[in-house]
């Protein structure tokens, strides 16, 4: 459950990595033969595969169940644990063995290539059976551009649909807050790093995090790099969109514009240094057990997604819990600091997808139709946002009132992303541990920093060779 | 027995066996050098490139890669000496009783473990070591000791090294035991009675003749841990996935994330040949040791 | 003679404490099977007072089908290896023919490559012949890597049978056939039992490579189904100490009256390899 979409919110952090990485020109998309009416031809069966833990199992039968009513189609669900689905659909996709629909997967560009994977932007025009609309005008203003893969800029892709807006936030404990006499919750890093202090003199455990993932100090690092990297803008978006995309990343390396004695970095980990003292004992081999120390009333605050409000409700927690956006970086704790907190534009990142096993299956149409239902207002959608509390990515369904802060928190700008430490799987694995690393105090920032270094280069050409489609070499003359 | 047999028919009877040997491990081997020679990864799936020894070159150049093999040795150190260790005195605890009723008893006590599931066995440990609930930070906590309670299989590499290495504690039950039990009782009994008859002490006849008549039985397990433990890593997987950092991190288990997690298939094939040379390695050192030995 | 009673004493005594640390995660597997989480964490050690069969049943529930998986395909396995390797062992054993020595050492050789090295292209492999999910995914490759030490194993096994008594059969008019199926399997039980359970207990315990092919929830085999048992957001104890026990119970039940033929096949295998 949590970590599933925890998996998704990793991407949704890094939602332009998913953008940069451009597909070739192979042709694999959908031979056009998909979207048809709604039961009017013999049942298709096909396996919708998705990562979501049990608690959310009934939620997901109801919106199976309710597109085999309407479609006459026989959909069946598979579910595989959050933290294997990556490998798991790798191994599928290699043994051309993988469901019809599937999720959970942070390498739907890498999928598309290979041609595992379909590509749906040109059915968001047809008219979804489900709306008798158009498909896109169902989804939130912006929302569905912001999924859509433009790196290669004549050949924009889509390679998956969302089925929920994704966010962090900070959680924090309103009994403890009252009881060291912290009034309102920190809106910045001094602020937070002020609260944490009192926290811990209070014996709390100041912030609870899990480090054996990346998926806690990932959430605030995206957030943080928004911020060190914003003077940077100008000169790092070649493309001027705004952002700074995977291969402008893998560019400002080559032209050692971004390296290990880049200054925003020092400032990120001399952040990470701070933070180490107030968390949780055993950090680093932590996993989900830091959302049971918040839970018990035992850490003052945790970051954790906006699935959070419903698992509290599901499993009766007694915590006392407030919402509030993660602390941004201020002025006065650093020199890359903003004066107010940034406000984005809503987005999201692809998260389920048609496969190449679809369309052998003759599938293909079924399977579009069934994530036509998933985003309908009265279908899947309402399931979602009612019976998840899951923020809903289409006009027309209500935002579960819990949520309606984090919907306030919306805005217009566009978010920068850090990307040059996940050019590969395996730089991003390595940063991860070094990170480890550095935070139990075993190497220091700069030896962090030169390991980081080493293979910078090595990385990002990796990636430039396998994108022909970027044309690095013109700019890299 | 030159009886006249038509060849074909033991041709035949081989086939089933050739059949399974060339299918699912001769073409996977020779697969696996080629892939090793490949630029191939989830990135390029479709169009793999020849890369020459690349992978290689870049693994050695691989300071961590380098030092899985440090940390493999620390493991296949500890499993020989230590557990080998416990293994043989466990062994000859129990043929010191003799054929009695007792010794017959702890024989197959300490062997019913073994049947037990591996992963059965793994968890059990997981569940020791885990850090909030476990049994090991909860029993030093009931004795007074929380200062040295730890996480474990995250803390550091002493804490997490040391954690995998002290899995099965007490380490009797298991193959070896039953190697050296069947190697101590093959041991003439007159022997040890001669040598106790010259006033010798029991240890003195532990060391002077029972060690030294396994020591058949000794290079064998060893051999056995340097061959296959080249390739052991699910404790590793299950327990700490290399960590925290890499400091757990084996060969195998790098070569496991290269093929299956960072998605490349063409280094992960390197990994899997060099793990292959050494294993070679040792099999030829073996083979020339025991030569030399007559 | 009275330190020698001692001694024994003292020997008896460290063995008895090794024996009790080798045994005690089997009692504190059990017993945890029967506590719930609050329960366990007052009475950490003992038996339970008041016992909860249900995390059995909703064990069961789950582990009932992987325990299933497992039975079918180190079955199968073990029936493969001991049929393709006797019948190779036995014509290595009694027959010269051409190219007999090469082609065993050919097999000598195969005992030297590493599982780790074929570990991804014969992923690729299964993956092409479309087995992934099927239980042949892991019963092929396990009848091929299985049957090597048996047949070194078997071979000095049926060289080993005295060959007036092959003379006899033959001579009252039996083929090649008729010597094997009369004289040879009969002779040969106890060491395919042994052979067999060595198999058993290895291919039940594998973990990577069904991990990798078999990774499917309802295809897939105990040893990967109670790894996916640990789910670290809330563990009920209870549940997952009796997933445990339910995937010790077979082989346990297996080896209880088997376990003479273990221990040889063990060591013989041991030795052959």
């Amino acid at each position: 459950m949590r970590k599933s979409i925890a998996t998704a919110l990793t991407l949704a952090v890094s939602a332009s990595l998913l953008s940069a990485c451009g597909g070739d020109n192979e042709p694999s998309g959908a031979s056009g033969t998909a979207a048809g009416s709604p039961a009017n031809s013999a049942p298709v069966s096909f396996t919708v595969m998705h990562n979501q833990g049990e608690y959310s199992w009934p939620a997901y039968q109801k919106i199976v169940d309710g597109f085999n009513a309407q479609s006459g189609n026989k959909a069946a669900l598979k579910y595989i644990p959050a933290q294997e689905s990556e490998n798991w659909l790798q191994t599928q996709f290699i043994a051309a063995s993988e469901p019809e629909v599937i999720s959970g997967t942070s390498k739907l560009a890498d999928a598309y290539k290979n041609g595992w994977i379909v590509d749906i932007l040109p059915y968001l025009d047809e008219v979804s059976p489900y709306t008798n609309k158009p498909w896109k005008e169902s989804f939130l203003p912006g929302l569905i551009e912001s999924a859509i893969d433009r790196s290669d800029e004549n050949n924009p892709h889509l390679y998956g649909i969302p089925n929920q807006v994704v966010t962090v936030n900070l959680y924090y404990n309103k009994d403890i807050f009252d009881k060291i006499g912290v009034a309102s919750p920190p809106a910045t890093i001094t602020e937070f790093l002020d609260v944490a202090k009192k926290a811990k003199d209070a014996g709390y455990v100041p912030f609870s995090i899990q480090n054996s993932t990346d998926w806690n100090i990932g959430w605030f690092a995206g957030d943080l790099f928004g911020y060190l990297w914003q003077s940077r803008l100008s000169e790092l978006d070649l493309n001027q969109s705004g952002k700074v995309e995977l291969n402008e990343w893998a560019i400002a390396v080559m032209e050692d514009k971004v390296n290990e004695i880049s200054p925003e970095l020092k400032e990120y980990l001399r952040f990470i240094g701070d933070l180490v003292p107030y968390l949780n004992e055993g950090f680093n081999s932590a996993s989900w057990e830091f959302e049971g120390i918040f839970n018990e009333g035992k850490s003052a605050m945790a970051l954790n997604g906006s699935w959070y409000p419903n698992q509290h409700q599901e499993g009766g927690f007694a915590v006392n819990y407030g919402i509030a956006p993660i602390p941004y970086l201020d002025k006065g704790y650093s020199e890359y600091g903003g004066d107010s907190r940034r406000k984005y534009k809503i987005g999201s990142t692809p998260s389920f997808a048609i496969t190449r096993n679809a369309q052998q299956n003759k599938a293909d149409a079924a399977s579009l139709e069934f994530l036509q239902y998933m985003t309908a207002p009265e279908g899947g959608a309402k399931v979602l946002a009612d019976d998840l509390n899951l923020i809903p990515v289409v006009d027309g369904v209500e935002v579960p009132a819990i949520l309606q802060p984090i919907m306030d928190s919306f805005g217009t700008e566009d978010k920068l992303d850090f990307l040059a430490n996940e050019f590969t799987a395996e730089q991003k694995d390595n940063w991860f541990k070094k990170q480890q690393e550095y935070m139990a105090g075993h190497i220091t920032a700069d030896e962090f920093l030169n390991e980081y270094g080493k293979d910078l280069k090595k990385y990002a050409s990796e990636a430039i060779k396998n994108h022909p489609e970027w044309n690095a070499d013109s700019y890299l003359k | 027995m030159s009886k006249k047999i038509d060849y074909v028919w033991l041709y035949a009877c081989l086939l089933p066996t050739f059949a399974f040997v060339g299918v699912f491990l001769l073409y996977p081997a020779i697969e696996a050098f080629r892939m090793s020679f490949l630029d191939w990864s989830m990135t390029n799936y479709l169009h793999p490139r020849y890369a020459g020894l690349d992978n290689y070159a870049e693994l050695l150049k691989n300071a961590e890669f380098r030092n899985s093999f440090l940390i493999l040795l620390a493991f296949m150190l500890w499993n020989i000496v230590v557990l080998q260790g416990a293994s043989i005195m466990g062994a000859y605890l129990i043929n010191s009783l003799g054929q009695s009723r007792l010794g017959g008893f702890f024989k197959v006590a300490f062997t019913v473990p073994m049947v037990l599931p591996g992963m059965v066995v793994t968890m059990f440990w997981l569940f020791f070591y885990e850090p909030n609930n476990g049994m090991l930070n909860y029993v030093l906590g009931h004795l007074g000791l929380e200062s040295w309670q730890k996480v474990w299989l995250g803390e550091s590499q002493a804490t997490a090294m040391g954690s995998i290495m002290m899995k099965g504690f007490p380490w009797v039950s298991g193959l070896g035991f039953l190697i050296y039990l069947a190697g101590f009782q093959n041991i003439d009994e007159s022997l040890r009675e001669a040598a106790r008859m010259d006033g010798a002490s029991a240890g003195k006849i532990f060391w002077r003749i029972d060690l030294r008549l396994i020591l058949p039985q000794i290079r064998l397990t060893t051999v056995l841990v340097l061959i296959g433990g080249t390739q052991q890593f699910s404790d590793q997987l299950i327990m700490t996935k290399g960590g925290p950092g890499y400091s757990t991190m084996v060969p195998g288990l790098y070569m496991f994330n290269h093929a299956f997690t960072y998605g490349k298939l063409g280094t992960g094939s390197a990994i899997g040949v060099i793990l292959f040379l050494l294993k070679m390695g040792f099999t030829l050192l073996n083979a020339r040791l025991m030569r030399e030995r007559g | 003679m009275g330190s020698r009673r001692i001694s024994r004493v003292f020997v008896v005594g460290i063995l008895a404490v090794l024996l009790f640390f080798t045994l005690f995660p089997m009692y504190f597997m059990v017993v945890t099977a029967f506590k719930t989480n609050y329960q366990l964490s007052i009475n950490y050690f003992g038996l339970p007072l008041t016992p909860h069969p249900e995390f059995m049943k909703d064990a069961f529930g789950k582990i009932g089908l992987y325990l299933q998986n497992s039975a079918v395909i180190s079955g199968a396995s073990v029936a493969g290896v001991l049929l393709v390797s006797s019948l190779s062992a036995y014509v290595f054993a009694r027959f010269t023919f051409p190219l007999k020595a090469a082609l065993f050492g050919l097999l000598l050789a195969f005992l030297m490559i590493p599982g780790i090295l074929t570990l991804v292209p014969q992923f690729v492999l299964v993956s092409k012949l479309h087995l992934i999910n099927s239980p042949w995914a892991a019963i092929l490759p396990y009848i091929a890597t299985g049957q090597l030490v048996v047949i070194f194993v078997f071979r000095t096994f049926f060289e080993e049978i005295p060959k007036e008594l092959i003379e006899s059969i033959r001579m009252d008019g039996g083929g090649e056939p008729v010597v094997f199926v009369r004289l040879v399997l009969p002779l040969a039980v106890p060491i395919f039992l042994s052979m067999g359970l060595v198999n058993v207990l290895s291919t039940w315990n594998d973990f990577i490579w069904p991990l990798l092919v078999l990774s499917d929830q309802t295809k897939t085999t105990v040893t990967v189904g109670l790894y996916r048992f640990m789910d670290p957001q809330q563990i009920i104890y209870g549940s997952v100490y009796s997933g445990m026990t339910l995937a010790s119970l077979p082989l346990m039940a297996l080896f209880a009256f088997t376990m003479r033929y273990f221990v040889q096949g063990m060591t013989s295998g041991a030795i052959k390899a």
